[in-house]
């Protein structure tokens, strides 16, 4: 019975995510167009190239750490605030945290394409907002290269900061009253109870959500591939190591396919991931407050 | 020391003083409470925005991005489901989603009974090898995923992305099942052994109908990310016949842009989202309780 119950999940997992995995790694050892039989085993060469390709190091610094470090400090700054008017008894708690999380749930294309209303050019509603109040000389083509990745964390930071902000609040509900009346009495100020009980409190839910946060925006695809991302030249800022990987091996009008090289890049992608999840655990190493 | 704290109390200055530092920290409150609504606002305007939009006609949405339509275009909506295909698309990503989610639970919810619940050799290693996948960026599996499938004759097929869909969302769901099951008391199960019922019985009769909480937190999680994907739909389906809801949007946007036809836009992004806001509104509950449930740990 047990066997009966374990093969069929144990062989679609073995066959379309493990043997792809462990496939993965070998592939990157591999200079490899695809279509054809001949791999040229060259060892640690598309690591090495990597490291020398210019754009792979625009790529990795100034997207996906944009979006990690600069977006994570916005998006949990935020959540965080918002948290602190939720935790209050203002009226319609529940229906202020279904529309804060809903943006997390629309389909990654239709918010790039929501934005992108939101971003045009001629008709879009910033430059008609703008327009509207008098400040015609700030307009602007958002999509356009020199801005395009802070339009893309604007728009990244509207659509994860409620999902981010939910589990928070999921965490501060676990807090007893008690212990912050318990504070309030001995004279504690509110950054005091939310910093010396509070955060203590709900660490592990933190460090959580925060190598989470670190993991999806890694992997952060179709926002970025939505705008621009698509299209031969892709401008400098609107790549990330995503996207990058994915024109690498797949894109449309690539003349090369290059299939090791790309999945080098993967290899590099999980290492950062596995990077950032020891980081963040060293870092938070201490223990949650139990009450 | 009674005495001093009324004495404290009543002095004018200190009330002064404490009044006005409740003025101060109420200010930021304020703020925050303003900044709040103008968040959500902002996110109900944008989406009622799009619905009155794609029903507008593209020269009323130029002159005015602002204003209301005078009368309803239903005709968008006809235009890209029928010329821009959308329909098609609709019914494959229903397909597969739908495929992918009764697929997984009907796999997972017995392997993750027999991990959770049942002593045998190797239970730890195996759970331990089926949890391992959530660490692995599914990325990294794109080139391996895409010639596995290719020696399958399974590219442009939804069969093909279906299974791939269900291999990938294996080790979260199975995570996330066998959390639950281990929280069930075994006295139920062993009345059923005393009673007679053979193990493969108990589990359907018993213990399935108990994890029901589970499967649906499992398959609305699922649902939502697999009507969302885009990455694999991309790579593995390159016929526009095939395509799923999300290359759909994204190949309809691309044509927008020449056409200018942006109404119609609106309406495909509509037709995306509304599904997803129903199956929000229905269950949008059990959705922040399993999210409750995967983060903070009781």
């Amino acid at each position: 019975m047990i066997i009966l119950f374990l093969l069929p999940v144990t062989v679609l997992y073995l066959f379309f995510f493990i043997y792809p995995s462990i496939r993965a790694f070998y592939v990157s050892l591999f200079d490899w167009s695809g279509f054809s039989n001949d791999m040229d085993f060259i060892g640690l060469g598309n690591f090495i190239e990597l490291f020398h390709d210019s754009h792979f190091w625009s790529v990795v610094m100034n997207n996906t750490f944009i979006i990690i470090f600069i977006g994570g400090i916005i998006i949990f700054t935020i959540a965080f605030i918002l948290c602190g008017v939720l935790t209050t008894d203002i009226k319609g708690k529940k229906f202020y945290r279904a529309i804060l999380f809903f943006p997390s749930v629309v389909n990654p294309v239709a918010v790039a394409i929501l934005w992108s209303f939101i971003y045009n050019k001629q008709w879009g509603l910033l430059n008609n907002l703008l327009r509207v109040i008098g400040l015609e000389n700030l307009e602007k083509a958002w999509l356009a290269p020199d801005t395009l990745i802070w339009s893309i964390l604007v728009a990244l930071v509207w659509m994860y900061t409620g999902f981010y902000c939910v589990i928070l609040l999921a965490a501060f509900d676990r807090v007893p009253q008690g212990l912050i009346e318990a504070a309030q009495l001995e004279g504690a100020n509110e950054l005091k109870i939310f910093f010396k009980i509070k955060i203590p409190m709900i660490w592990d839910v933190l460090t959580t959500a925060i190598i989470l946060w670190c993991i999806n925006a890694v992997k952060e695809f179709s926002l970025l591939y939505a705008w621009g991302g698509g299209v031969d030249v892709p401008p400098p800022g609107s790549q990330n190591l995503a996207t990058y990987m994915y024109m690498t091996a797949f894109g449309r009008r690539v003349t090369i396919y290059r299939m090791g090289y790309s999945t080098a890049m993967g290899v590099v992608m999980f290492l950062l991931i596995v990077t950032f999840v020891i980081i963040v655990s060293l870092l938070a190493k201490r223990e949650t407050i139990e009450y | 020391m009674g005495n001093a704290k009324i004495n404290r109390n009543s002095s004018p200055s200190l009330m002064y003083e404490r009044g006005m530092r409740r003025v101060i920290k109420s200010v930021p409150g304020f703020l925050v409470k303003i900044f709040l609504n103008l968040w959500c606002g902002f996110s109900l305007f944008a989406f009622l925005w799009i619905l009155i939009g794609s029903l507008k006609t593209n020269r009323e949405l130029f002159e005015n991005v602002w204003g209301f339509f005078q009368a309803p275009q239903w005709s968008n909506y006809a235009n890209v489901w029928n010329n821009y295909h959308l329909n098609t698309y609709f019914i494959n990503s229903l397909l597969v989603v739908l495929g992918a989610v009764f697929g997984l639970i009907a796999i997972c919810a017995p392997a993750s009974y027999v991990l959770s619940r049942i002593p045998f050799k190797f239970k730890e290693a195996f759970s331990r090898f089926f949890t391992f996948g959530m660490g692995v960026p599914y990325q990294l599996l794109l080139v391996p995923l895409f010639f596995v499938l290719f020696s399958l004759k399974l590219i442009n097929s939804l069969v093909g992305l279906c299974l791939v869909y269900i291999a990938l969302s294996i080790p979260f769901t199975i995570f996330l099942m066998m959390g639950f099951f281990k929280t069930l008391p075994s006295q139920l199960e062993e009345a059923a052994y005393i009673d007679g019922c053979s193990p493969i019985k108990t589990f359907f009769k018993i213990m399935l109908p108990l994890g029901r909480p589970a499967l649906v937190t499992s398959g609305i999680f699922n649902l939502i990310w697999l009507w969302n994907e885009f990455l694999l739909a991309l790579t593995l389906l390159t016929k526009d016949s095939k395509y799923t809801l999300s290359i759909g949007l994204y190949s309809l946007q691309g044509s927008m842009q020449y056409t200018g036809d942006w109404v119609s836009l609106f309406a495909g992004f509509t037709t995306v989202v509304v599904p997803t806001f129903m199956v929000y509104i229905l269950l949008s509950r059990t959705i922040m309780e399993g999210l409750t449930m995967g983060a903070v740990k009781e």
